[in-house]
């Protein structure tokens, strides 16, 4: 599913990045490539979402969030 | 010697910049960007650094400004040593960025910052293990309590000085074993072309099998060869192999390196996390509570910037024109009249008028830092990132707009906290047609005259009317070009609160409001003796016949649509272009109204004792404006009592060639301090588009209120 259907709380593991390298470069620079396992800290369905990673918390607006492909684990 | 700094942002780079150079650091931009650039020259144990601070990023991709600048910085000026500044507490992806430093080959020690906070949650790291694995000198540092640095910097000197060995240095960390064999295969291919030589050709393979176009284009322009081609096959034997594109492979294939170091090194806590943040972040970035909050700590900001600096800024004013003048004058007594004015209205004015901005600076550049190190500001642009989104701005750009209400010019520097170049272009080309404070003074005189019964409706009109037009030339100029924002969705680390060292927010503050003297200075002052010497000459002239009178006449029926043809209302603009609310004294020169001047004689010491009196007492009223009151001072309106002035207005304007008048000044260049704060920022070339954009929006948007108004009946 995608990052921005997920709920909050939830630990998620990445599958796929739908989208130009820009955006997957972006994306890995800040620790979110496939494979790597986030947690989901806000997400108020409309407006940015906010995810965790390795400690640090990353903002991620909706457009991109929808890019994101993600596994509940 | 020369050292340049590279880190992801938020892990104190700049604290520890500014606890090693201090007040050495000097702040402009790199060139032809905005992105701020930060530099500093001095002496450590008797050896001359040159220090470079290199724009935060995450990664060397070639796809925004700053990653472009940090990769031409290191190939190009070849710096002696990299310092890496990386965030301990979040190794796994600052190593990210380490990696791809060492891919380039430079020598490099790693400065482990907030190492404090990373032993005090309950980190352990086996150091030794750790820069075997790297190849590479790792110092802990706390910037913040100036733990590390010596030796850190002994360390970098240690390091640069071996320089000439780097070619020979070989980094221990490899790719998977067939990636690398592709690698080889291809830095053999790359042997027999003749590439400049400050490529490493490792690098150079490495990017192209990552189909890197930056480094394609520049390699085409630079040896007049495509040599993309030649990784063409490496390219597709790993596709073949992985099943994936060569950047996402080899992106996974450094973090997989990274892993396995900490793995190896690293013993991370059972539980961390930042209670403290954990729960401001619940309430600053809640659904409901956000936005309120948000416009709560703007108004404070706004007050506390616009309140505190006002006395100081009156100070300032009195002690260059009144004081400085004064004696300045008395020693040019007997040298000619013109030579006088020249020197007080044109040069110590001018000089006056770029002081008095000193207090504003220093007062908003002091909250930006606050904003920014505090870790604030990345939870504003987050919040407003659906409503700004809409108008096709960051949300960061609200920050500078609150504050053109204000003044302008500190709203053009506050741009400085959006990292996209376009919407950072796009909200200094906006932040004009928010009414400045300067403005109030034409509201108070035309609304004083005409509308006395309705002044307030009128002005907040007028605030209306600023925002209304912002929002439409916003959606017009998104759609162009130059401007084109919507492919820059937000994506942005959220980095712990940290309270920000008192050092590094006055740091900040100073180094930032030097570069306001030293760069927009200059221009200012040119503009005052041109602005002079149009209003003074020829000299001797009374207002009805100088140069700019007698423009004014020529120009005049050029504002028949918008109904105000009288050349006292049109000469009247350009002074208006110093200084907003000097259009008021203009009218009332032009219009022939007398200026009651008071000089009593003083002497030296009484003035200079006045002087001081008056500094102390402007901290007082400073202190009490932000922290006793709480009405925001600038929303005072003067009442006009001079009557013959009223009188004579009521020969020139009708009530509604009055309001045309007024929103032509309120959409009119602001003044000439915004004008040059958008030339140090942005260049000329935003300057001039701005100075256009800034006589037709006026033009056309008072001749619609003129033209409307008469339809309807008004006159």
């Amino acid at each position: 599913m995608p990052l921005s259907m997920a709920n909050k709380d939830k630990f998620l593991k990445i599958t796929n990045i739908v989208g130009g390298r820009n955006v997957k470069q972006r994306l890995s620079a800040l620790g979110l490539y496939p494979g790597s396992v986030i947690k989901m800290v806000t997400n108020d369905f409309g407006g940015p979402l906010i995810v965790e990673v390795n400690n640090s918390k990353i903002a991620i607006g909706r457009g991109m969030a929808q890019k994101i492909l993600v596994n509940e684990i | 010697m020369n050292i340049a700094f590279a880190g992801n942002p938020n892990v104190g780079k700049t604290a520890l910049i500014n606890a090693i150079a201090g007040s050495k650091l000097k702040v402009g931009n790199w060139p032809g960007v905005t992105v701020e650039k930060k530099e500093a020259e001095f002496k450590y144990k008797g050896e001359k650094i040159q220090l470079v601070d290199l724009p935060g990023t995450y990664s060397l991709s070639p796809y925004t400004v700053e990653e472009r600048i940090t990769r031409d910085f290191i190939i190009n000026e070849d710096p002696d040593c990299v310092i890496n500044v990386i965030d301990s507490t979040n190794l796994e992806r600052n190593l990210y960025l380490t990696l791809l430093l060492m891919e380039m080959e430079k020598p490099i020690v790693i400065a482990l910052n907030i190492f404090d906070e990373f032993e005090k949650s309950g980190y352990k790291i086996d150091l030794d293990k750790f820069k075997k694995y790297l190849g590479i000198d790792v110092i802990p540092t706390v910037a913040t309590k100036n733990k590390g640095l010596n030796e850190l910097m002994d360390k970098a000197i240690e390091v640069a000085k071996s320089k000439k060995h780097y070619k020979e240095m070989k980094y221990s960390l490899l790719f998977d074993r067939f990636i690398e064999n592709e690698i080889n295969k291809l830095i053999e291919k790359l042997k027999k072309e003749k590439l400049p030589n400050k490529y490493p050709l490792r690098w150079l393979a490495i990017k192209l099998i990552e189909k890197d176009e930056y480094i394609i284009q520049i390699l085409k322009k630079e040896t007049e060869k495509d040599i993309s081609s030649l990784a063409k096959e490496h390219i597709m034997v790993i596709e073949e192999r992985f099943n994936d594109d060569t950047e996402t492979i080899l992106t996974e294939a450094r973090y997989g390196i990274i892993n396995g170091i900490l793995k190896d090194t690293l013993k991370k806590p059972k539980n961390y996390n930042i209670p403290f943040t954990e729960k401001v972040d619940k309430i600053v970035t809640n659904k409901y509570l956000g936005l309120p909050i948000f416009l709560a700590l703007m108004y404070i900001v706004f007050k506390l910037t616009f309140d505190g600096s006002g006395p100081f800024i009156d100070w300032v004013d009195g002690f260059i024109n009144g004081y400085i003048g004064k004696y300045v004058s008395l020693a040019l007594t007997g040298a000619p009249n013109w030579l006088n004015s020249l020197v007080i209205n044109g040069i110590i004015g001018g000089v006056g008028l770029v002081l008095t901005f000193v207090p504003l600076m220093l007062f908003i550049y002091f909250f930006l830092a606050l904003l920014e190190e505090s870790g604030y500001m990345s939870r504003a642009a987050f919040v407003l990132d659906k409503i700004m989104h809409s108008i096709g701005l960051n949300g960061k750009s609200f920050i500078p707009m609150i504050l053109g209400f204000g003044c302008n010019v500190p709203a053009i520097y506050a741009t400085r906290a959006l990292e996209n170049e376009k919407d950072r272009k796009l909200t200094a080309v906006l932040v004009p047609f928010m009414s400045c404070g300067a403005r109030l003074p034409i509201y108070a005189l035309f609304t004083g005259v005409f509308f006395v019964k309705y002044q307030a409706y009128v002005v907040l009109l007028m605030y209306i009317l600023g925002i209304a037009v912002a929002i439409v030339v916003g959606l017009l100029l998104k759609n162009t070009k130059p401007f084109e924002t919507a492919k820059s969705p937000l994506l942005l680390e959220l980095p712990p609160y940290r309270v920000p060292s008192a050092k590094m927010l006055f740091g900040s503050m100073w180094i930032r409001t030097k570069a306001f003297l030293r760069k927009a200075g200059s221009i200012i002052l040119m503009a005052m003796i041109i602005l002079w010497a149009a209003i003074n000459l020829p000299y001797g002239s009374t207002p009805n016949n100088s140069y700019l009178a007698k423009a004014a006449k020529v120009v005049a029926p050029v504002f028949t649509p918008a109904g105000f043809n009288k050349w006292q209302a049109v000469a009247s603009v350009l002074p208006g272009i110093i200084a907003k609310e000097s259009v008021v004294g203009a009218l009332g020169q032009t219009l022939g109204v007398e200026k009651k001047s008071e000089k009593k004689k003083t002497s030296f010491i009484q003035d200079t004792r006045k002087q001081i009196m008056g500094l102390i007492k402007a901290t007082i009223d400073s202190f009490r404006n932000m922290f006793i009151s709480f009405t925001p001072g600038i929303f005072k309106i003067e009442s006009i009592s001079n009557s013959t002035f009223s009188q004579k207005i009521r020969t020139v304007f009708t009530p509604l060639s009055a309001f045309s008048y007024m929103v032509f000044m309120l959409l009119f260049i602001p003044c000439i301090v915004t004008l040059a704060a958008i030339k140090q920022e942005f260049g000329w070339g935003l300057m001039f588009f701005e100075i256009g954009l800034l006589t037709i929006i006026p033009y056309i948007v008072s001749v619609i209120v003129y033209q409307g108004g008469r339809l309807l009946g008004f006159h």
